[in-house]
């Protein structure tokens, strides 16, 4: 099975791959090139919001059509082809393999085709931007009848095109999903048991079975959306027999799911990087394991919240309003452990522990925000106001940007074999977490000042002009926030050619993917795969020489 | 954060108001509780040079702590829910007996209004509609009934604390009630298409005398005017 030295062509290297680490390359290099539209998509929404009706630099004017559509792009690149490939697809690919202890994926041609489908789907969506009528414009939430219904929406191809790149992400996620969780199973090294996992396997390993139980309802609902697009079947349109609500129920009971798919990974990351950066173990292991397991379970239980006011029976919003604020729990125990974690540790303040501590800076405000629209009776007034935005930013944001550049910067020596450059890391953390939250905070106030989200031109309510110096603020703050990136890319792009060569354990972390080779070779292991003898994060072990004990034996 | 909210002008509204500035406290103080403690653990235990971390993966004392915590969390949400919960049944689940009945129309992109006219029946000749602006009278109950011809749609009132969408195919009875008259907002703050941003209305809250002279006047233009 260890073939390294083994010949392959360029394409079979860089672009048909079968090798999880190439793959999981493939996928952190679609996630950044998501990553530039969707933020160009935001600084256009901005500048509408701040300076309505004035033509945006690079762009032009954002008339109404196109305002709507840009929002649905934002969104749906956002979430499915930003977030999913940077939290889910890259780290699992290259991560799960060499943290239990395997050569590859369990199905390497599989995991090959899952990153070729999203592509598609990538593709189609951008695409989607060049059709006649223009790209889907019915939020990216999508609900019907408007996004079921071309003479409604105005919009056809641009649907149609939305529903396959979709399904492009969904189909790619599960095919990944299978094999992160079969790899994990089948294919542990010796000695490799489930609770000597570091916690990003865990959380890799949860997001992939959350999104698994809850991405069923909402493909049969995409494919009933695109029957009704091109075939006026009339699924959600009540004239025909149909049901509006029934597309917020398949997409919400996957939405909600859909949120921890994204924030669990992140939480794998701080965790691993709390430890490591505060040479300590993870405080609290087991219970963070069940913790998590419990907002699994919950978190199928909660979607109607976001429906309180969409017109279900008013008497399901009390229960769903418990079940949403009991998911406080689990996830406050697991912030307990974190910051317990710190404490008592040596804490060094290195690039990735600085995206971790702003991760739990910057999450707790999207989490403490969420009881408001929890409760059910405060969501009466603050449902689709700006409120909703800057509460779910809050939660969107850290996880895929303070969690994804944790990730990306922590294990950036061994994905490469080179180091970033520390001094641009610190400058893109602070830039980043000044203008994120420059760009947020202020929508909480316009929000509560009843100001909605999605209208294409705010000046045509007189009732909004009050907010007129907070949305600039807002909109300045967005485009400070965008340009920083371009440190990243930088540093991305300088260190990856250029950077200093990474030993293979920079960190003198324990857990197993730091005892392959930076770069892993074909295969990670060389001749014999490794035994694993103790847990990830046994740091600072009294009566111990080194302040870290590797989980594997030397062969 | 509450003088950020408009003027509240309905029954209900300070009910919503005051979970609002509930849930802000509670918020509040653990948002500065953990923010604090946070910065203070980054600062006690950063370059702590020469110095070893204490080797614990929490004792069994440690997580009863915790849980213990976690049950204080508990106990805070269960407050938040049962102190939430008679203002949404106020407001969503209970209707009360109305002093008069509104029709709301929604369509891309704007609202009209049907009242019962004289005889306080729907459907009836006597019927009169006004176009993107809600008449009411102050200090009346008003029970709405919210349907729509096309999309969805929502009924946003800011100044009542109202909310509700507005689907194609049902008819959602809906109630608010005024204590001031004036000139307050209607919007749509649901994505209803391209022209979203244009449907906006008014609600408009009149002394019961200047409502019913409005309400003649409206009748007398749709009705007697030969405008049918």
């Amino acid at each position: 099975m260890s073939d390294h030295g083994h010949k392959e062509s360029f394409i079979s290297h860089y672009i048909f791959s079968t090798d999880h680490k190439m793959i999981g390359k493939q996928f952190l290099l679609l996630a950044i090139v998501m990553a530039l539209f969707g933020g160009f998509m935001a600084y256009l929404i901005r500048w509408q919001v701040a300076f309505p009706n004035t033509p945006a630099p690079f762009f032009g004017l954002v008339s109404p059509d196109k305002f709507n559509a840009i929002i649905t792009m934002h969104g749906t690149i956002m979430i499915f082809f930003v977030g999913m490939p940077l939290l889910s697809a890259f780290p699992s690919n290259f991560l799960v393999p060499l943290m239990v202890g395997a050569r590859d994926m369990a199905f390497p041609k599989l995991n090959m085709a899952s990153f070729w489908i999203n592509f598609v789907g990538a593709a189609a969506l951008i695409a989607s931007l060049l059709v006649p009528a223009g790209p889907f414009a019915a939020g990216w939430t999508g609900y019907a009848p408007l996004s079921a219904s071309p003479e409604y929406s105005g919009v056809k191809w641009g649907a149609v095109l939305w529903v396959v790149a979709l399904s492009g992400a969904f189909i790619s996620s599960t095919l990944g999903g299978l094999n992160y969780l079969v790899t994990a199973i089948t294919m542990k090294a010796p000695g490799m048991t489930y609770f000597k996992l570091p916690m990003t396997a865990w959380m890799l390993l949860a997001s992939a079975l959350t999104f698994f139980l809850s991405v069923g309802p909402v493909m049969a609902g995409a494919f009933m959306l695109l029957m009704d697009n091109l075939f006026h079947t009339g699924f959600f349109l009540p004239a025909k027999g149909g049901e509006p609500l029934l597309w917020q129920h398949l997409f919400w009971f996957f939405g909600h799911p859909e949120v921890y798919v994204l924030f669990f990974p992140a939480l794998g990351f701080c965790l691993d990087i709390l430890a490591t950066f505060s040479r300590k173990p993870v405080f609290g292991y087991k219970m963070i394991v069940a913790s998590t397991g419990s907002a699994i379970a919950l978190s199928f239980i909660v979607w109607a919240h976001h429906m309180f006011v969409s017109g279900i029976d008013p008497r399901l919003a009390t229960p769903f309003s418990i079940t949403t604020i009991l998911i406080s729990i689990p996830f406050a125990l697991i912030i307990f452990c974190m910051y317990a974690t710190i404490r008592k540790g040596i804490v060094s303040l290195e690039v990735p522990m600085l995206w971790a501590l702003g991760f739990l800076a910057t999450f707790l405000i999207g989490g403490l925000t969420g009881i408001f629209l929890g409760a059910a009776a405060v969501d009466i007034y603050l449902h689709g106001t700006y409120f909703v935005v800057a509460h779910f930013h809050y939660t969107m944001f850290p996880s895929i940007f303070f969690g994804g550049f944790g990730a990306v910067y922590y294990w950036f020596p061994k994905i490469f074999g080179r180091m970033l450059n520390k001094k641009l890391g610190i400058l893109h953390f602070t830039l980043t977490f000044i203008f994120f939250n420059g760009t947020f905070w202020p929508l909480f106030f316009v929000g509560i000042g009843g100001m909605i989200r999605r209208i294409a031109d705010p000046s045509a309510y007189p009732q909004f002009a009050q907010f007129a110096g907070t949305n600039a603020l807002a909109t300045v703050s967005a485009v400070c926030l965008i340009a920083t990136q371009m440190i990243f890319l930088w540093n991305f792009a300088l260190s990856v050619f250029k950077g200093k060569k990474a030993e293979m354990n920079p960190y003198n972390a324990c857990s197993l993917e730091w005892q392959a080779p930076s770069p892993p070779p074909h295969g990670n292991w060389g001749e014999n795969l490794p035994t694993v003898v103790s847990g990830p994060y046994e740091f600072s072990k009294p009566g111990e020489a080194n302040d870290w004990i590797p989980q594997a034996k030397k062969v | 954060m509450i003088h950020h909210f408009p003027e509240t002008i309905s029954s209900y509204g300070p009910g919503l108001d005051y979970m609002f500035n509930l849930i802000l406290w509670i918020t509040g103080f653990f948002f500065v509780g953990m923010e604090g403690y946070l910065l203070y653990l980054v600062a006690r235990y950063a370059f702590r040079k020469g110095q070893k971390a204490e080797y614990e993966h929490g004792t069994k004392a440690q997580i009863i702590w915790l849980l213990v915590f976690a049950v204080v969390i508990l106990v805070i949400d269960l407050m938040i829910d049962i102190k939430g919960a008679p203002t949404w049944h106020n407001v969503k689940e209970h209707m009360p007996a109305t002093d008069m009945t509104i029709k709301v129309s929604a369509k891309q992109f704007d609202w009209t209004f049907i009242y019962p006219g004289k005889d306080g029946a729907f459907d009836t000749a006597d019927d009169v509609s006004s176009y993107r602006e809600l008449h009411v009278p102050v200090g009346k109950k008003v029970k709405v009934i919210l349907t729509s011809k096309d999309v969805l749609h929502s009924f946003f009132l800011p100044e009542v604390r109202l909310k509700q969408d507005v689907l194609p195919g049902r008819e959602i009875p809906q109630w608010f009630d005024t204590n001031k008259a004036g000139d307050f907002h209607l919007v749509c703050s649901e994505l209803c298409g391209f022209g979203h941003t244009r449907m906006m209305g008014a609600l408009k809250v009149h002394e019961e005398k200047d409502y019913q002279t409005w309400l003649a006047q409206l009748t007398k233009e749709q009705h007697e005017g030969g405008a049918q």
